[in-house]
């Protein structure tokens, strides 16, 4: 052992304080389900009638989508979790593929219904709307999300705040989508799936600067 | 991104990893210990250590450092052949593995999360060595010294004159660069006196002989530094014969 490493070992022994254990992953993903659940029940109950929900099965396009957020959601909060957890590597980058597979075959199939049905012109404003709704609601989630990312051990925190701000997006772009009965596919593209992309164009730095500070 | 790197985040065992758990001679006892005892008795003892470490306690802290930095030592020579590199490396290892402790659940094995720790640290140097590139400051260090040794007068004037500059810097770089300088400590132990990470610490510091540099170099332009070479000569003249600060 070289002398330099040996008094480091004597440095960190003095500053050795007790500390709690993170909680355990599967905790952190329930807590962030639950944030999101609580938010969604939230938004639901005060439109009073779930427009989105009920023409959930009338549209394929529009359940695909559906599908697809919810996997993208799913994949990168857990993916975003397991960031902070040094040998957890495997299950971040597969959970980072599901998300990532989930929103681009979400993304195709709004792009081929656009192609095949013929692109519907959405209400005037209601792509920027769902998109700005998306982005408000996805706030909470992504909080939450940061909080475990803060308190764990971030060893890449740009590519931590970056899949972060996805799941938040996607968490948000979900309930926008329970919340909204335009079913054209153009629609659904521009102002649900466009959300989890807004959010991690947006936020990803601001939270990867967060991490890095928050880190040190 | 550098091969290096690539396997580095892919996780490949290092050559020196799977013979480290085989067995392995060496005079330090603990070492021994931790490699050549059965792969699970050392996980589970590992594990037991660093919960013990969790509460507190500083006994088990301490053995399980000394078990551990072997093993993380192996992993980063397998990648970085450099000595000195290496051992910053291992060092920052260990600092990033005390600062993010409280991240290791008892329930899970302790062999992986500590080899993550590692690959990322060894990550870090090469990310860092690439960023690293022009930014580097280069003081002709001989030349000072070819300046000045004649002249004992010429040596407390440099000393001087490298305290006044000191002063100058903010508190943050004066004390990076003092620490690592001045009281020689490793980037890692500096870290850890300052508060900060050792990549922090290295920005920094770098920071700091930045603007060091360019008030010594300053002085020299206002003719407080008497040199026989012209100033604008300096940088040519450094060629072959440059101390890089790191």
């Amino acid at each position: 052992m070289t002398s330099g490493t040996e008094r480091l070992i004597d440095g960190l022994v003095e500053d050795l304080e007790p500390v709690t254990p993170a909680i355990r992953l599967r905790q952190a993903y329930a807590v962030v389900l639950a944030v999101w659940a609580a938010v969604l029940g939230l938004v639901l109950w005060s439109q009073q009638s779930p427009m989105g929900a009920a023409s959930l099965f009338a549209d394929g396009v529009y359940l695909t989508s559906f599908v697809g957020l919810i996997l993208g959601a799913l994949g990168a909060t857990l993916s975003a979790l397991a960031a902070g957890r040094p040998g957890r590597d495997r299950l971040e980058n597969a959970a980072l593929g599901v998300s990532a597979g989930s929103l681009l075959v979400a993304s195709g199939v709004c792009l081929a219904g656009m192609l095949v049905v013929g692109a519907v012109p959405s209400p005037p404003g209601a792509d920027a709307m769902c998109l700005q709704k998306g982005a408000w609601l996805s706030l909470l989630p992504a909080g939450v999300i940061l909080s475990f990312l803060v308190r764990g051990w971030t060893t890449r925190p740009l590519r931590a705040a970056l899949v972060g701000m996805l799941a938040a997006g996607a968490l948000g772009a979900a309930i926008v989508h329970l919340s909204c009965d335009f079913l054209g596919a153009g629609h659904l593209l521009r102002g649900h799936l466009a959300v989890p992309l807004a959010l991690a164009l947006l936020g990803t730095y601001p939270a990867g600067v967060v991490l890095r500070r928050l880190r040190k | 991104m550098s091969a290096d790197e690539r396997e580095a985040i892919a996780g490949k065992p290092a050559t020196g990893d799977r013979e480290a758990s085989v067995g392995e001679t060496s005079t330090d006892g603990r070492e021994a210990i931790a490699a050549e005892a059965p792969e699970d008795d050392r996980e589970a003892r590992l594990s037991e250590w660093m919960r013990a470490a969790q509460d507190g306690d500083a006994d088990a802290y301490r053995r399980l450092l000394d078990a551990i930095q072997p093993m993380i030592r192996r992993i980063v020579r397998a990648k970085i052949h450099d000595e000195a590199a290496a051992e910053d490396v291992v060092q920052n290892a260990l600092l990033s593995i005390h600062r993010g402790r409280r991240t290791y659940r008892p329930e899970r094995p302790f062999g992986p999360w500590m080899r993550a720790i590692a690959r990322n640290s060894i990550v870090d140097h090469f990310r860092e060595r690439k960023r690293k590139g022009d930014r580097e400051v280069e003081l002709v260090q001989d030349e000072w010294a070819d300046e000045h040794e004649e002249s004992a007068e010429g040596d407390t004037r440099l000393a001087s004159e490298l305290v006044a500059a000191l002063d100058t810097l903010p508190d943050a770089q004066r004390e990076a660069v003092t620490l690592i300088q001045i009281e020689g400590l490793t980037v890692a132990e500096a870290a850890l006196r300052a508060g900060v990470s050792a990549g922090a610490l290295k920005v920094r510091a770098h920071r700091g002989y930045r603007s060091l540099a360019k008030v010594l170099e300053g002085e020299r332009v206002a003719g407080e530094w008497r040199s026989e070479r012209p100033v604008g000569d300096a940088a040519a003249a450094s060629e072959g014969n440059v101390e890089k600060f790191k």
